[in-house]
This record gives structure tokens, C-alpha cells and sequence, in this order.
């Protein structure tokens, strides 16, 4: 660290004459050069109270303490919250108000809008072929009106309702009598029905006898079956995974 | 490695009263003593034989084939639908008593049968938990292998069996959608006066009468049929033998065995049965035979009928057999045997 020395007086122009280094430079030199070294070279010299080494331990000290004070100002994530917590808060909670067929009615018909653009289904009807059906393994059954056909505990046969949740190991439906139901996928085989498109008449031209037409022209519903046995696992899971043909024992 | 059976505990077991009847009042017949109680314990007869002397049946035969009751059965094809809905349901079920007995073999398919209102169904794993009604496992105990069994019981009759109730569309919903096929019954309406309109003449039944049928008389080596008296009564060896060979005996007859005829000749070499015991008299036998979809209320009131109008010193058998209908296709079976000489004994063999 570098200080210089102060006078009282900094501004004096001529130097304290009793001074002996003035005295014995004003000796060798004319009395002009004398002063200007004496000032340069001996007033003002730099004096060096310590060697200017940096101190390694406190530069730390001060880093930690302005990353510590850095932190504190950056705004940052909270963590998420744990199971406990939001069971408290209600999350996943469906409330008694909500748990309504009509809620969930629009989400059923926009399912099988996404279900029919996914099997590619045509208005005409025809055949689904099976790298079709496949795809339905990854889709999402939110949203899709299951039944239960057959099941390893018997009472449950004959659920039918509109998907709400799609769990790992549970399917949640809500039936036509507004109750929602939670529904294993263990030992259970689900069905569901996809309709063709239906065709869209033009303004005008739909009588009611055409319409009669229409309806015995009009092919009949797909029909899948869902074996629930193979199906536990979460949608987010299903989307990348692949199904293989394994032999099922229980069949 | 030995061909031991793995265990006797499943099979059929023979089990053998030798008793008194009692005082038989013909207008309050008993229902719970034996033999009364064994007859009324079975839930549908196939067949009955009566074997008796042939001096006897030319006493009785007029009465057999003209004062008992022919009983009646027809044969439909109805799905189980058929059961649950309109006036079969109202007329049949909740107002009448009907007997009914589907098609196929228990232990393998699906075996529906009908009695006092209560259906029974016996269903495969697939057709039981598709079908979504509550039942018992079905058959033995314990590990029950890869084909395991249940059966279903609804009692029809129930004042909550009606349409619109829950339980009861729980049952219209599987007889509709899952036990749709139709299968050939066996019907039988206890009632005395047959309803007009019939409710079943719209899947028009075959109807069928199950008359008796008197076979030639059997010429037979007769042995001595009355039970030896023990010596000992903790000791009862020899009744063991005598039941034994008595029921094989009366077998054979039934079979109409040549093997019991007095006249028989047969190289030991082939076949060593003798009838059992020492002393034996020629005499002819007359073996009366009911078959078809018949009730255990007419085989209780033949029985009857049968004791009052026989002699007292005279003596028959009554074989009963039952449709194969028990978990493992076993049928129950029973025999009766109204001894001579003594006024009112009786020995009976019950295979369950």
C-alpha cells in the first residue's frame, strides 16, 4: 500500500531549509534543481509501508460475502412441494361441485375428435388396421367413456363413465349419476366405443327422411377392448413406451 | 411314480341307514325322517327303477300304471333373459314352483338350474367375472388350478327382485349383455293345473310324459336280502359286508346283469361274482323304470304310495338317480330297500 507523507503545509514552495538532505543537495546543485529534486525525490516520495501482496484469505471472505449478498437479491425458484403438502391444499382434489357428467361431457366429444384424427378414421367408414390401433396405447384416455366389462371383483362390472384421471395403477371416472369412481386397472378389462365422423350435411339439404338414410348407412361403432393389466403405467410414461405382445396367463 | 390317488377326501362316499320307518299316515306323509328326508334332500331325478318280485307286481301293476301320477316335463330352448322378464317371470317364478334344469355338463360348461325360485348358475372364471354377479368359488377347496369355478345363487323370489331395483338390473344387465346364448332346459311345473295362457308356449316346448316302463321278468338267484343280526354291536363287520354286497347286488339288477341270473353260466376265468351268501331261491324279478325330468315331491309321493299299496311281508328297492349336476359332474344317488317279513324296516344307501 502506497501513502505519502503530509505536511502541514503542502503547498510551501520552498522547502524546509534546515532540512540536511537540502543542504547537501543545494551543495551539488544549483539551488533551482536542488528544490525540484528535493521535492520530487525526497518530499514526495512514495513511501512504502507494506509490499502490496494480495491477501488471498480476505479476498475469499469478501467474495463469499458479495456472492451471499448476490443471492439474497437474485429472485429464485421455490421447491416444490411435497406430497404431504399438497394433499393438504387439495390439489388433485375433484370438489363435489365439479364432480358432474355435464362438466365432462364436452372433453368426452373432444376425445373422440382426437381419438378418430389418431386412428384416421373416415366419414365413409372401413377398416382400422392394426399400426393404427397401436397408436392408441400412447394416446390419452382423459376425457374417453370407459365400461367395465369384466373384472376380477365382480361388483365393479358395469361402471361406465367419462375419464377424469388417468393414474398409474387407477382410472377415475365419473358416471352418468355424477359420482366419481375410482377404478383399478388391476384384473379389469375396459371398453370403449369410438364412432365414425359423422357426416356433415349441408344446410338446406338435411330432411328428415334423409337423416333416416344417413342413419342405416351409417357404419357401426368401433368397439376396443383395454386390458388394464398391461395399461399401469401414467400417461406421461405410455406416450414413449412401447408395447410388446406378451403372453398373458390370465387370458 | 405309484399310481396311489392323491386322496380320497373329493370321491364319493356311500353312506348306509338300517332303521324303522314308523306309522305311515297317508294323509300327512312324513317329509324329515329317513328314508322321507333323503328323497326330498336331492334337487332334480332323472331316473327311478323299482325292482320287485314278480308275484308282487302282478298285485300292484294295475295300480302303478294307472293310479300314479305320470309326470310331465317338456324340453325349451330359452336364453336367461327369458327367465327375468313378463309374465315367465310373474307366473312361474314369483307366483308358481317351477323346476328347471339347463343343458351341459357340470364342471366344464356354464350349468344353470331353477328350484324354488332360487336360479343357480355355475359359471367358468371368463363367463363369472364378465357376468359381474356376486357368487362362491365353486368346487374343492385349496389351490383350485387354472380353471376355477364359481356358482351364483339368486333367489328370485325376494321382495327386492323386482324391475328397477338396483340388484335386480345388476341381473338383467348380465343376462342381456354377458349369459346371452340360449340353451336347451329341462322344465317342469310343480303345480297341479297348468296356467292358461301358458307363458311358455311362445318358445314352444317339446312336452314329454315319463311313463313307466316294465321290463321282461329277470330270472335271478335270490339271495337272502335281510340284514344279519350282529352278535356284538360295536363290532359291525358283517353289516359292512352285507351292505356292500346287497347294493353291488342290486346293481347288477338294475343293469339287468346276466350275471344274477339264476341260469347263468360263465367261465369263473372272466367273472368270479356270485350273489352274496349261501342260501339262494329262483324267482323272478319285474324292474319298473321312470326316466326324465322328474321332481324329488313326485318320487316322495310314488314312494308313499307305493308303501301303502305293497304288502307288509313283501319286500322292494327303490333306486333313484340324480342328474349329474354336483360340482364335479357327480351325481347323487340313493337307494331304498323295504325289507321282507319285517313290518317296517328299511335299509338305505345315500351316494353323495
Amino acid at each position: 500500500m502506497v501513502s505519502t507523507p503530509t505536511s502541514k503545509n503542502p503547498h510551501a514552495k520552498i522547502p524546509d531549509k534546515g532540512a540536511v538532505a537540502f543542504s547537501l543537495l543545494s551543495q551539488a546543485h544549483s539551488p533551482e534543481t536542488a528544490e525540484r529534486i528535493y521535492l520530487e525525490k525526497i518530499r514526495k516520495r512514495p513511501l512504502h509501508l507494506k509490499p502490496t501482496e494480495p491477501d488471498t484469505a480476505q479476498l475469499a471472505r469478501r467474495q463469499a460475502r458479495q456472492l451471499k449478498l448476490q443471492k439474497l437479491k437474485k429472485k429464485h425458484k421455490p421447491a416444490p412441494l411435497s406430497a404431504r403438502q399438497k394433499r393438504t391444499l387439495m390439489l388433485y382434489d375433484i370438489l363435489k361441485a365439479e364432480q358432474k357428467y355435464e362438466i365432462y361431457r364436452p372433453l368426452n366429444r373432444m376425445w373422440i375428435g382426437y381419438i378418430q384424427e389418431i386412428l384416421g378414421l373416415k366419414e365413409e367408414g372401413g377398416q382400422v388396421l392394426s399400426v393404427e390401433a397401436a397408436k392408441l396405447c400412447s394416446a390419452d384416455f382423459h376425457g374417453a367413456e370407459l365400461e367395465v366389462v369384466r373384472s376380477r371383483c365382480v361388483s365393479r362390472v358395469g361402471v361406465k363413465g367419462i375419464v377424469i384421471k388417468d393414474l398409474k395403477s387407477v382410472f377415475e371416472v365419473v358416471t352418468e349419476r355424477d359420482v366419481v369412481k375410482v377404478l383399478p386397472k388391476e384384473h379389469t378389462i375396459f371398453r370403449f366405443t369410438v364412432p365414425f365422423p359423422e357426416v356433415k350435411v349441408e344446410e338446406g339439404k338435411g330432411r328428415v327422411g334423409e337423416s333416416n338414410v344417413d342413419e342405416e348407412k351409417k357404419p357401426k361403432e368401433l368397439v376396443f377392448e383395454l386390458h388394464g393389466d398391461q395399461f399401469k403405467y401414467r400417461a406421461a410414461d405410455r406416450a414413449n413406451k412401447k408395447f410388446k405382445s406378451h403372453f398373458l396367463p390370465d387370458l | 411314480m405309484l399310481d396311489f390317488p392323491a386322496g380320497t377326501k373329493h370321491e364319493a362316499k356311500c353312506n348306509v341307514t338300517y332303521g324303522t320307518m314308523g306309522h305311515l299316515d297317508p294323509k300327512q306323509p312324513p317329509v324329515k325322517r329317513k328314508p322321507f328326508a333323503a328323497i326330498l334332500n336331492h334337487s332334480f331325478v332323472q331316473k327311478v327303477d323299482l325292482i320287485l318280485p314278480e308275484e308282487l307286481y302282478k298285485i300292484i301293476g294295475d295300480s302303478i300304471s294307472t293310479e300314479f301320477v305320470k309326470p310331465i316335463y317338456s324340453r325349451v330352448i330359452l336364453p336367461l333373459k327369458a327367465l327375468v322378464e313378463g309374465e315367465f317371470f310373474n307366473e312361474y317364478i314369483k307366483k308358481g314352483n317351477i323346476l328347471m334344469l339347463s343343458e351341459g355338463r357340470a364342471g366344464v360348461d356354464n350349468v344353470y338350474s331353477l328350484k324354488e325360485g332360487i336360479l343357480t348358475l355355475h359359471l367358468d372364471k371368463e363367463s363369472y367375472e364378465r357376468a359381474g354377479l356376486v357368487g362362491k368359488p365353486e368346487g374343492v377347496k385349496g389351490k383350485r388350478g387354472t380353471k376355477p369355478r364359481w356358482v351364483v345363487e339368486i333367489n328370485l323370489r325376494l321382495p327386492s327382485m323386482l324391475h328397477g331395483k338396483k340388484g335386480f338390473d345388476r341381473i338383467v344387465y348380465a343376462f342381456k349383455n354377458v349369459l346371452t346364448t340360449p340353451v336347451t332346459w329341462l322344465f317342469h311345473d310343480l303345480r297341479p293345473t297348468a296356467i292358461t295362457p301358458d307363458p311358455l308356449d311362445g318358445h314352444f316346448p317339446a312336452k314329454k310324459t315319463a311313463s313307466p316302463r316294465v321290463s321282461q321278468p329277470i330270472k335271478v338267484k335270490m339271495p337272502v336280502i335281510k340284514p344279519p343280526t350282529d352278535a356284538d354291536s360295536l363290532y359291525g363287520a358283517d353289516f359292512d359286508d352285507y351292505a356292500i354286497d346287497v347294493q353291488e347286488w342290486l346293481s347288477l339288477v338294475l343293469l339287468e346283469s346276466p350275471r344274477v341270473n339264476s341260469d347263468d353260466n360263465i367261465d369263473p376265468f372272466l367273472s368270479r361274482y356270485v350273489p352274496p351268501g349261501d342260501s339262494f331261491t329262483n324267482s323272478k324279478l319285474i324292474k319298473v323304470t321312470w326316466q326324465g325330468f322328474l321332481s324329488p315331491s313326485w318320487v316322495h309321493k310314488t314312494f308313499v304310495q307305493m308303501l301303502l299299496c305293497v304288502p307288509q311281508d313283501e319286500w322292494f328297492a327303490c333306486c333313484v338317480v340324480g342328474f349329474g349336476d354336483g360340482p364335479l359332474g357327480e351325481s347323487k344317488a340313493y337307494t331304498i330297500l323295504k325289507l321282507p317279513d319285517a313290518t317296517k324296516e328299511f335299509v338305505l344307501w345315500e351316494v353323495a
